[in-house]
């Protein structure tokens, strides 16, 4: 259900983008999800598909791109992807997942160095929904 | 002609619609830690959730307190297609990372608290309020900032200080950088009096709202012993005799 909440957001984000730019229409929407967050892409996009009806957004295509999550253990350099963590460590339990879910960027709350067992982690890449990229038509 | 645009924050939008649906926003803060923030916070939002819609939101990401001052037993979210629901307790709505976290640390920099300050106030869906309290941690760094760009345009800060010329000229410059950009309620003096901060407050030209005892009851206090005390009392009376509450 998280998957609708973030889809509001993306279609409003997109729309107020179409009036700033003065757009006629919008062709494509690239939208980029991090794999730490768990969501649901199918979901996610019957929930925009839902959401654009009626809207300017109805007949564009949209692209949702699962990003995989590299995180950084700033203690050691280690360099490992979420789903690693998942295998070798307990913390990411339920309450892990569920709040990943929602707030990914609590990441190091629940998720330990796999080497050294720090806590002080950085997310690389892959980490919320963001619209990556939006193509607009304007005429001149 | 085509226009190409690229990596939009879907949260922004978010936010503003969740600010366009809460009257108004009630930000306690200070500088300094220890004062009473927390509890100041929390007995508003409860005096205020008897007559208005009220719902409270812990920034204390590191030492989130708010759950336990109002004896919060069930953290459950509910999720629904605008956002999640908050726990509630006797109608007030309370939103705090240890609703998640439950009683782990946070050990996390910066960006990250600024991410998951906009994160957790973009996610959660409070409906329709009269009053959001926030509860700030102590500190003028990312959670501050974040506080002031957030609800600067439409919240007002309410600055809570210890009766000491030391948390007093902290919770100053805590002021001085939220002046002119967020509106300011005033200061309220916490667990005893100070001629001298009366005095320095004229200075800075911010209204003091009075000041609150050192009650020893307070620090065990659930907040259901703390009705009809003079503690409950005197911040009742704080609150009716400024802008807040009208
Ligand atoms: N007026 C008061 N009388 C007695 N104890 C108080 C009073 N105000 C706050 N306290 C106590 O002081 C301690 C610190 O308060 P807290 O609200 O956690 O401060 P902060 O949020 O500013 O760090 C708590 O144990 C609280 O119960
Ligand atoms: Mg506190
Ligand atoms: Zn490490």
């Amino acid at each position: 259900m998280h998957e609708w909440s973030l889809a509001n957001g993306i279609v409003r984000t997109v729309l107020q983008e179409k009036e700033k730019n003065g757009a006629s229409a919008i062709k494509i929407v690239e939208i980029s999800v991090g794999e730490i967050s768990q969501i649901d892409i199918e979901t996610l996009r019957y929930a925009l598909e839902n959401i654009a009806r009626g809207t300017p957004l109805e007949n564009s295509e949209i692209r949702i791109d699962m990003e995989r999550t590299e995180l950084k253990c700033r203690t050691c350099g280690h360099i490992w992807n979420f789903e690693e963590s998942k295998k070798y460590l307990e913390p990411v339990g339920e309450e892990g997942d569920n709040a990943l879910h929602y707030l990914p960027e609590s990441v190091s709350i629940f998720v330990k160095c796999p080497v050294c067992h720090g806590q002080d982690i950085e997310i690389l890449g892959g980490s919320g929904v963001r619209v990556k990229k939006i193509i607009m038509e304007v005429e001149d | 002609m085509e226009i190409l645009e690229t990596g939009i924050d879907t949260r922004d939008s978010l936010i503003s619609v969740r600010l366009d649906s809460i009257k108004r926003i009630i930000v306690f803060a200070s500088g300094k830690g220890g004062v009473g923030k927390s509890t100041l916070s929390a007995h508003t939002s409860y005096i205020l959730s008897k007559n208005y819609t009220t719902g409270i939101l812990d920034l204390d990401l590191h030492g989130p307190s708010i759950p336990l001052i109002l004896g919060l037993n069930q953290y459950m979210v509910k999720e629904s297609q605008e956002g999640i629901i908050p726990p509630e307790k006797n109608g007030l709505k309370i939103m705090s990372l240890e609703i998640f976290m439950r009683g782990r640390g946070s050990p996390l920099r910066g960006n990250s608290k600024y991410d998951i300050i906009k994160e957790l106030f973009s996610i959660t869906n409070f409906g329709q309020l009269d009053y959001l309290v926030v509860d700030m941690p102590p500190g003028t760094g990312d959670e501050f900032l974040a506080a002031l760009e957030i609800f600067g345009n439409k919240g007002e800060m309410i600055f809570i200080t210890a009766p000491s010329i030391v948390s007093w000229q902290v919770t100053r410059r805590a002021i001085e950088i939220a002046r002119g950009k967020i509106k300011e309620s005033g200061v309220i003096i916490n667990m005893g009096k100070s001629e001298t901060i009366h005095e320095e407050c004229k200075k800075l030209r911010i209204k003091c709202l009075g000041n609150i005892d050192y009650y020893p009851y307070v620090i065990d206090g659930s907040i259901e012993n703390l009705e009809k005390t003079e503690y409950l009392k005197k911040l009742n009376d704080i609150l009716m005799n400024s802008s807040i509450i009208h």
